[in-house]
């Protein structure tokens, strides 16, 4: 993936997605690091309701060689639904705190790989949850599950369709 | 809701955030990416984010050689398309 293709695709869906009145929002950024159309870039978007609960979604993409063609791959992803933690970081985004738990907390890094926290269990792992590909989880998915929970009260595993094995 | 960007970072403002991390965890920034990242004092969001301050590190000292080897005269040019990035340069 090539950086203009990228903000291409994250304007279009930016552009299509909604929120309910008196949400105040961070972002989003993409911001690439050393020139308009390179990576490494970062993607960045906080959403804070008006009960006190925010959604906030990042992913860091990488330099691919060039022998395999250049642009980015996502490295890292980590896309959050929970209560706001009143103390912020210098952009204004909750810290993460235990005293804060994320309702649903979707995360890929080198630490665990793909990963999932949910109702209260940090950390399961993708071998224990089916029906869903972690990996291939898209911000923009995460973000209308995230509406549609509000809309509906449905739980997570239902609206994604997933189920955690023990 | 147009799309925004943050200030492009800086060489030296990318360093200051990594010698941060490396005050808060008492390890050089070598230290933890030679475990990959592994490191399980390191808070999860932070291991993410010095990993990929290393990564924008890498990419703007890859910039700033471009930028210098692109004054140089033609014949230097090959041996910079033929390598990866900065530590190939370097090695060259």
């Amino acid at each position: 993936m090539h950086f203009p293709e990228y903000a291409k695709w994250l304007a279009e869906q930016v552009a299509n997605t909604t929120f309910e009145k008196g949400c105040v929002q961070i972002g989003p950024f993409a911001t690439p690091t050393v020139t308009p159309d390179k990576p490494p870039w970062q993607m960045e978007w906080t959403i804070f309701f008006k009960d006190g609960l925010f959604l906030h979604v990042v992913e860091n993409w990488y330099r691919r060689g060039s022998t395999l063609g250049g642009g980015g791959y996502r490295k890292h992803f980590s896309f959050h639904y929970g209560p706001a933690n009143p103390a912020r970081d210098t952009d204004g985004i909750p810290l993460r705190s235990e005293l804060y738990p994320a309702i649903i907390r979707i995360d890929q890094d080198d630490q665990i790989g793909p990963h999932l926290h949910y109702e209260g269990e940090d950390h399961i792992p993708q071998d224990r949850v089916k029906n869903l590909r972690i990996s291939d989880m898209e911000p923009f998915q995460f973000i209308r599950a995230v509406n549609e929970y509000r809309r509906s009260g449905d739980k997570f595993d239902k609206i994604l369709r997933f189920t955690v094995t023990k | 809701m147009p799309i925004k960007r943050r200030n492009i970072p800086t060489i030296e403002g990318v360093t200051r955030q990594m010698q941060a991390f490396e005050f808060r965890y008492s390890i050089t920034t070598d230290e933890f990416l030679r475990q990959d990242g592994l490191d399980n004092r390191v808070d999860e969001d932070d291991a993410i984010q010095w990993q990929y301050l290393r990564e924008q590190l890498s990419a703007l000292q890859d910039a700033a050689i471009e930028r210098l080897y692109s004054a140089l005269p033609k014949g230097h040019e090959v041996r910079l398309k033929n390598c990866e990035n900065s530590s190939e340069l370097l090695a060259a």
